[in-house]
């Protein structure tokens, strides 16, 4: 691992800091004002003036409206409160070191990051797992509290070429990779890696209309191993099931591997015209991961899960004068099926043991329906940036979860209101920003059905529920501010911000009354 | 209008294509009925009038998960409603008593292992009777403890065998032995015929202790309601190592192995079982069970059998079935020999391994936790006259309690039992 992030330095630096250098070169020659205040307000920047923003296809990043950007950035934050998801932790630190930039040529343009993430995250229980798919049910698990230490490294990158006015290409790759572990007894090491890659193109087919498509493959590998260096005590290894049903390995050691890949394709529609513009982007997934347990010898199979997705979203955007206005909606169906694999354990005459898949069957689904639809509101300045924003949106959840063949199910419907409000100062030539965020959600229909034999119903089932089904609110400031630097051949930005949000619940479940999970971060970043 | 049909062209393909993802065809999990056939031998058929209670125990091997069907009454065939898997599936038919019951029959038992459902399915169990057997393991510690310095203590184990009968029997000619294959290891029993079921006889692993008699075949004596401990070691662990442990100075027999571990400490106060041999790889160092669990026998030879002639002879013995790699040689105890056997298993699930066909133990039995200090031990079945006669019924998950303070020489009632005349 230390060989790949090695390699993947050496890369991104020589993608990232030689147009760097150029850009400064570029803007000194510019030396406009306006370039400034869109460079130090990027993120806004770049939404505001390209419909497609955030696509996966690469390439639309084309559209960018920024011709050279790097940002390096440090921050420190940290968590902590009682109102959490019972396999998370509820006191977490985090170290984050990002890099990220952004360089057009003539007809190609790239753009790219990475990320180092050292993070602690003490009293966690109940998940091994650290890029294997949130809604997969088959998670290896033990029940004591440990403190992890999680160390994660994202190295990404794209680029868009535009060989003809009418046809551009592009492709986006993502790199990730990971290890968690802690040192109390039954000790835990997880190391992970997911890379995704997809290409794409568009098509122009007419002034004011493009047409793009991209498709892609995730890959994904994980090998859990639980060890014990006091060997005459049996742990307790949850393979869970889902629903908190699990089989319960005794032993001083288990060991996992969860391999999966990921297809995923999505087309996509963009319409630029004087005054407004509309971006339609839709698309499927399917991603499958299989848990093998055992390592080499006596291999178990720990479950299978695929996900099938759809997706469509939709972004209208239209300006007047100095008002720009951005309706967004979003619609998703996820299937989730967890595959259960009844095996025997076989002594062939050689005298290997072995498990022999007998009969793989459907044990677990789950129908997730989401939609959301979201409006901003944009007033800008003199230089194209927005010194008012302010955004309302719903996201509605719909989901419903089986277990086979006992029929145990759970069910939820909940809204989530939220509005946001943000104020950008120019002082002189520096910006200072002002943002505030509220949320809501209100769980419209709840259902939970189990059985007695469910072992870990009290422990885990149901505490897992009642976060997932638990109304809250939170609210979240931030400040932020950017300082230019101008010297006669370099001009860069300093920039700081700090950010605090508290999430508390509201209901009356006794295992989250009056609790809360508060968050604060802050960090430092330069620009150039 | 152009736009449109572009739009509604992209929803359409990507429909088209989620809904053609899923070509393999996997059902949704669901209950199979599994009908199972009770089979009582037609000479003890009538038998099935007094049959008072059945239970049939169905344990899926991966989740230990059980499902049972009852009835105060006796039916041919009954049928379970149970998910896929593996399943180990044994039934109890418990007769009513009469005051005969310490002699005759006490109930059937019968235990068919890994029968696979994965469809609808038919299994028959073909049913032993169950006769009480006059010699019972009453106790058996084997979890062993930990010293306060927190190091495993294994030199504190025990055995107890008692006379749950009304007349006096005798041990001469008994052997104690652990049967090969440690819980932890392979399931199923490695021990098993063409079929899958296990043998007819027993391998006998490491030191064999036995009763060797003068030839009278009353040489060792056990009263009615009286037993004897046979310690690995004859002293008081606890005050001695390890204040955890238990006070076996008052064992009847000790089993002295120092010509293999040179640190036994022997008690010459405490006359040492014979060792009829040393079978197996001899690779354990000590002399009973592992905490991760195996089962124990003890069995009765006939008169006219030597022990030591019998463990001398190389026709008794055999190794592991099926298998060419291993040519370690066991000595093999007959079933119709075994007055009492105990499939002791490890406290993980999964690797629960058992050793001993239904007509010995149709069950088997853990501790909750290894170096725990605790035994286990046999329930009681009624008193009569003071004497305090255990649960029988060759269903080691029925007829133990777990988790309990070793007690070795006492029953019960709290009377001390184990007060005979030593050799």
């Amino acid at each position: 691992m230390k060989k790949i992030i090695y390699i993947s330095l050496h890369i991104v630096f020589i993608l990232m800091f030689a147009p760097a250098v150029c850009s400064a070169q570029t803007i000194q020659e510019k030396s406009d004002e306006d370039v400034l205040k869109a460079t130090m307000q990027y993120k806004d920047y770049m939404f505001l003036n390209n419909g497609a923003y955030g696509t996966l296809n690469p390439t639309f990043m084309r559209d960018l409206p920024l011709e050279q950007l790097a940002i390096l950035q440090v921050s420190y934050g940290a968590g902590m409160g009682d109102f959490h998801k019972l396999d998370k932790s509820g006191d977490i630190r985090d170290l984050l070191v990002e890099v990220y930039g952004v360089k057009k040529l003539e007809s190609v343009s790239f753009e790219g990051g990475m990320s180092y993430r050292n993070g602690k995250e003490k009293q966690r229980r109940w998940n091994s797992t650290l890029y294997q798919a949130e809604d997969n049910p088959f998670i290896l698990a033990d029940s004591v509290f440990s403190n992890y230490t999680v160390e994660q490294f994202t190295l990404d990158g794209r680029f868009s070429w535009e060989p003809l006015d009418l046809l551009r290409f592009g492709i986006n790759a993502l790199y990730e990779v990971g290890a968690t572990s802690d040192e109390q007894d039954p000790r835990l090491e997880t190391k992970g890696m997911r890379f995704t890659i997809n290409p794409g193109i568009d098509f122009k087919v007419s002034k004011h209309v493009k047409i793009g498509a991209t498709g892609g493959v995730r890959l994904f590998n994980e090998n859990s191993r639980y060890s014990t260096v006091e060997t005459a005590i049996n742990s307790s290894f949850f393979v869970m099931k889902g629903f908190g049903l699990s089989l319960n390995n005794g032993g001083t050691s288990y060991q996992r591997e969860t391999k999966g890949t990921a297809w995923f394709a999505a087309l996509q529609v963009y319409m630029n015209r004087p005054g407004y513009t509309n971006f339609l982007n839709g698309g499927i997934e399917q991603n499958r991961e299989k848990a093998i347990d055992g390592g080499t010898t006596q291999q178990f199979v720990g479950g299978e899960y695929r996900n099938r997705k759809i997706f469509v979203n939709d972004r209208f955007s239209f300006a007047r004068s100095k008002y720009v206005h951005n309706i967004e909606v979003f619609g998703e169906y996820d299937k989730v099926e967890g595959i259960w694999y009844d095996q025997k354990y076989i002594t062939n005459s050689s005298g290997q043991s072995y498990w022999e898949p007998k009969l793989k069957s459907i044990i677990y689904t789950q129908d997730l329906w989401q939609a959301a639809l979201k409006y901003r509101f944009d007033v800008l300045n003199a230089g194209n940036t927005p010194s008012w924003t302010v955004s309302a949106g719903a996201k509605y959840a719909n989901s419903e979860t089986k277990n086979y063949p006992d029929g145990y199910k759970q069910s939820y419907q909940n809204i989530t209101a939220n509005i946001s409000l943000s104020k950008h100062f120019s002082i002189k030539k520096a910006v200072l920003s002002l943002s505030a965020l509220g949320n809501y959600m209100v769980n419209l229909e709840t259902g939970l059905h189990l059985g007695d034999d469910i072992e870990l119903k009290d422990k885990y089932t149901i505490p897992l529920y009642n976060y997932i089904t638990s109304d809250s609110y939170s609210v979240q400031g931030r400040i932020e501010t950017k300082i230019p630097i101008i010297s006669k051949r370099f001009t860069s930005y300093v920039g700081a911000y700090v950010e605090a949000s508290t999430q508390r619940y509201v209901g009356d479940d006794n295992m989250f009354r009056l609790t809360h999970f508060n968050r604060f971060s802050g960090g430092v970043n330069y620009t150039f | 209008m152009k736009y449109s049909v572009i739009t509604s062209l992209i929803i359409f393909t990507s429909l088209l294509l989620f809904s053609s993802c899923n070509k393999e065809d996997i059902k949704i999990a669901r209950y199979y009925s599994v009908n199972i056939s009770l089979l009582i031998p037609e000479e003890e058929a009538e038998y099935k009038e007094k049959v008072e209670q059945t239970t049939i125990e169905i344990v899926n091997q991966q989740t230990s998960h059980k499902y049972e069907l009852t009835g105060e009454y006796y039916q041919d065939v009954w049928v379970a409603e149970i998910p896929s898997g593996e399943y180990n599936i044994s039934a109890i038919l418990k007769l009513k008593e009469d005051e005969n019951s310490e002699e005759s029959i006490l109930s059937f038992n019968g235990k068919a292992n890994s029968v696979g459902v994965y469809s609808d399915n038919k299994v028959s169990l073909a049913l032993k009777s169950v006769k009480p057997s006059p010699l019972i393991f009453k106790e058996i510690y084997y979890s062993m403890t930990k010293a306060t310095t927190g190091d495993q203590y294994t030199n504190d184990q025990f055995y107890e065998i008692y006379n749950n009968s009304k007349t006096t029997q005798y041990l001469d000619n008994c052997i104690l032995a652990r049967t090969q294959g440690a819980g932890s290891a392979v399931i199923p029993c490695r021990w098993i015929d063409a079929n899958g079921e296990i043998l007819m006889e027993y391998p006998a692993d490491s030191y064999i202790a036995g009763f060797v008699g003068d030839g009278s075949g009353k040489k060792f004596p056990l009263e009615p309601g009286k037993s004897v401990v046979i310690a690995y070691q004859a002293k008081d662990h606890r005050s001695q190592i390890n204040p955890n442990s238990v006070d076996l100075s008052n064992a009847n027999y000790e089993v002295n192995i120092s010509d293999y571990v040179t640190s036994y400490a022997n008690n010459p106060a405490v006359p040492d079982m014979s060792i009829i041999t040393k079978s197996g790889d001899m690779t354990i160092t000590f002399w009973m069970l592992p905490y991760s669990g195996t089962s124990a026998i003890l069995a009765k030879f006939p008169d006219n059998i030597k022990l030591k002639e019998y463990a001398a002879d190389m026709a008794n013995y055999k190794t592991i079935p099926f298998q060419t790699v291993n040519t370690t040689l066991y000595l093999m105890v007959p079933q119709d020999y075994v007055m009492d056997g105990v499939n002791v298993v490890g406290v993980d699930p999964a690797k629960r391994q058992v050793q001993l066909r239904a007509e010995v133990d149709a069950g088997m039995v853990t501790n909750s936790a290894v170096y725990n200090g605790k035994s286990i031990k046999r329930k009681v079945k009624s008193v009569v006259n003071g004497r305090v006669v255990y649960q029988d019924t060759n269903n080691s998950s029925n007829d133990f309690l777990t988790d309990q303070t070793p007690t070795p020489g006492v029953d019960a009632n709290g009377n001390i039992i184990n007060n005979i005349d030593k050799e």
